[in-house]
């Protein structure tokens, strides 16, 4: 069997997608002898001309089925410098999903076309949002796999950090919760920040409990309400945050900025706790959640979108997860809840053992080998032909035709009857 | 209360009405100017701190920047000089800060000491081997009075490591800044010396949009290959490197003033904020010799820039 596999050869401006695609190449790759796998590149920085060759090459040798791996370029462009003839010979087209999808309506309504009548799968990484991408599709052809997590690079390693927590200023008998990714609006870290210094401040956490940032601040705001940064905002917003606590407490969170990605597990078993509070519309997964799992260390979340599905049926105290309901302008945690959860986890440190534990769970459902057995079984199951996409797809296709925010009330600049059609899932 | 602390405290007490960045209605006060920060974009980009670091375009009158308590000007000599030699008495009910690049504190006008503090950035530390330097700079007239474009491009090939990947950021741009001046023989002659010092050993990027996904990490470097240009004293492309803890080549240490207070932009630069201690006399002799010869103050006016330029070549203006 001749399979192509679709994607950018150059690396994403995201990090997480160019690890998600290497491990997705990985995951395909792994005991699948029997196929011929094609590596297809389609870039952002390739003209119609240059996709349309690259197209006709791919199809010089006839394919079997067509992967795309990537979330960019959309594949609309790919698809349609494909003729009808090469794509009725394929046996199935399989798109891996990523949290852009709503942002890509226009596109994927102008795909339907091209994939009517035609083997099609979608698959999503997390159930929240294949739920999602469900209300956009006539029949269903959504499934669910994890973007896998390389276990060589992440791992529990049960040794002493000792050294490590005292470079960062950290006791041996500290505990630490720590957050990886984006330190931005969209991922509320500056409220992580004020509830974790708001449990100092009441008492509730003890003096040695620290919260471990790492990553960078960003500016990107929040798109779908129009509100955009500048330069430096959400850093300034967030020192405010710190300087209304005293400076006593406010020391206990410690900025360690961007840091290598081949560093990062180190942090991740040195640390006490994953804590992400964060409720945006692009959560479709958590690759930093997956990491952290894989690395023994247990997760506090937001009950949102991707979050929800990092639960370790063999093993639940690894994941807590606090409700988060849609509101006018954003999706909102409940904060007493996060209170409470702070408090719970700080309490109790999990040894070694059970580390090794969270660790073991997590490699069964999201290591790479996990994911290519997953997959495997995805590409075997039979599917129904795409019936098109649903009327909600060409209701808001159309509207972001002409419109950057589909998802605003352009009055009252807070989320339209769109949103709520589309995210009540995540917040169930 | 201290300039300082009224500074202190208007920084502290910011909030929306009082913020540039919310403004919706901006008049230009020309449109020259509007163009020409247009055309030197991304240098003029804006970015957030609550004392509202701005041009003096974006405001119409007095009475527009009386709506902002605190204004950091970000302008460079032409602008602020014709500003100060317009203005060189605050009007009375004035209560605006305005915070001015200390590299023009020669220049402020003793009357308006009681309504202006400086600034001055302390910047992150440059790696000492850069696997990547990209160097920028905005490449016409306004960039080389204080020194030439060869010894510009020589302080380069002597701060660039020559086993560092070069990057150079020279836009292309479809107009000059002031269109009424030819400005392609001075891109030309930077381009030639540019490859009359480093050969074909560089990457160039001419697109504006381009320098601002240029892919650099921590253990890199920046270079600005004109810091004396004249209509920006505050380029917003320190701001973007410094945010990513990328320090610059060839960048004197910034040593805060002791009486100074500093504010974090990042977590890896500040804006140091202190009182102003020049006496003024540099203004003085600037207002003197317009009035013996009869300059009408104004950025649009090209006798002025003339003016301001025979001053610094006679060396009395301190660039």
């Amino acid at each position: 069997m001749k399979v192509g596999l679709v994607y950018s050869f150059e690396d994403s401006n995201w990090f997480s997608v160019t690890k998600i695609v290497g491990n997705l190449i990985k995951a395909y790759q792994i005991n699948a002898p029997e196929i011929d796998f094609v590596h297809i590149n389609f870039s952002n920085s390739h003209s119609n001309d240059e996709v349309a060759e690259t197209a006709k090459k791919a199809f010089d040798g006839s394919l079997d089925k067509l992967i795309f791996l990537d979330h960019r370029p959309h594949p609309y462009s790919f698809l349609s410098s494909v003729g009808p003839s090469e794509l009725d010979a394929l046996k199935e087209i399989v798109f891996h999903i990523y949290g852009d999808f709503t942002l890509y309506l226009k596109l994927w309504k102008s795909t339907e076309k091209l994939l009517i009548g035609r083997k099609i799968k979608f698959i999503c990484a997390s159930e929240k949002q294949a739920k999602l991408v469900r209300k956009f599709t006539q029949n269903d052809c959504v499934t669910t796999c994890p973007f896998p997590v390389d276990d060589k690079e992440f791992k529990f390693f049960n040794k002493s950090y000792r050294e490590l927590r005292s470079t960062i200023g950290l006791q041996e008998n500290d505990f630490v919760f720590l957050y990886t990714g984006r330190l931005s609006e969209q991922k509320k870290s500056k409220e992580l920040i004020e509830v974790f210094l708001q449990a100092q401040s009441d008492k509730r956490l003890s003096r040695n409990t620290k919260l471990l940032m790492v990553g960078k601040f960003d500016s990107l705001g929040s798109p779908y309400l129009e509100e955009e940064q500048l330069l430096g905002e959400y850093f300034r917003k967030t020192k405010k945050v710190l300087e209304k606590f005293s400076k006593d407490l406010a020391k206990n969170v410690i900025f360690l900025g961007n840091i290598p990605n081949e560093d990062l597990a180190d942090y991740y078993n040195l640390a006490d706790r994953f804590i992400s509070f964060s409720c945006y519309h692009d959560e479709d997964y958590g690759m930093s959640v997956a990491e952290s799992l894989m690395s023994g260390l247990p997760c506090l979340l937001t009950n949102w979108a991707g979050y929800s599905s990092f639960k370790l049926e063999d093993f639940s105290i690894a994941t807590k997860h606090i409700s988060v309901k849609l509101g006018e302008k954003r999706a909102t945690f409940d904060i007493e809840e996060a209170l409470k959860n702070l408090e719970d986890c700080s309490k109790g440190k999990l040894n070694a053992t059970d580390r090794l534990n969270v660790a073991k769970c997590a490699h069964e459902k999201l290591s790479t080998q996990a994911c290519a057995r997953a997959l495997k079984i995805i590409l075997s199951d039979k599917v129904d032909c795409f019936e098109g996409f649903s009327k909600l797809m060409r209701e808001l296709g159309s509207v972001s035709e002409f419109k950057r925010s589909p998802f605003m009330n352009e009055s009252t600049k807070t989320y339209n009857q769109f949103y709520y059609r589309v995210y009540d899932v995540y917040a169930e | 209360m201290s300039m300082l602390s009224k500074v202190d405290e208007l920084i502290e007490s910011s909030h929306d009405e009082v913020l540039m960045c919310k403004k919706w209605n901006v008049f230009y006060r020309d449109n020259l100017y509007k163009e020409v920060y247009g055309r030197i974009w991304p240098s003029t980009h804006r970015y957030y701190f609550e004392a509202n670091p701005s041009f003096l375009t974006e405001y119409k009158n007095f009475a527009d920047m009386q709506r902002f308590p605190i204004i950091m000007l970000r302008d460079g000599l032409i602008t602020l000089s014709a500003f100060f030699l317009s203005n060189p008495k605050p009007p009375a009910d004035l209560e605006s800060i305005f915070l001015v690049s200390k590299k023009w504190e020669h220049i402020v006008p003793k009357p308006w000491h009681k309504n202006v503090a400086l600034y001055s950035f302390s910047r992150p530390k440059v790696a000492k081997k850069p696997k990547i330097v990209l160097g920028f700079g905005i490449f016409n007239e306004y960039s080389f009075w204080k020194n030439t474009s060869e010894e510009c491009f020589l302080r380069v090939k002597d701060l660039i490591p020559a086993d560092s990947k070069k990057v150079f950021y020279m836009p292309m741009r479809e107009r000059s800044v002031f269109q009424s001046v030819d400005e392609s023989p001075v891109y030309t002659n930077s381009l030639k010396l540019l490859f009359q010092h480093f050969g074909s050993d560089f990457e160039l990027i001419t697109n504006n949009n381009k320098v601002l996904s240029t892919k650099l990490e921590a253990g890199d470097a920046i270079l600005n290959i004109t810091p004396d240009n004249l209509l920006c004293s505050d380029n917003y492309l320190n701001h973007f490197f410094s945010s990513k803890n990328i320090g610059e080549l060839g960048l004197e240490e910034t040593k805060s003033a002791s009486n100074g207070r500093k504010y974090a932009l990042s977590l890896y630069h500040d804006v140091c904020i202190s009182e102003i201690n020049s006496e003024g006399e540099a203004f003085a002799s600037m207002f003197y010799k317009m009035k013996i010869l009869n300059v009408k103050p104004s950025e649009l006016n090209p006798k002025f820039h003339i003016f301001l330029k025979e001053l610094n070549r006679k060396g009395s203006l301190k660039i």
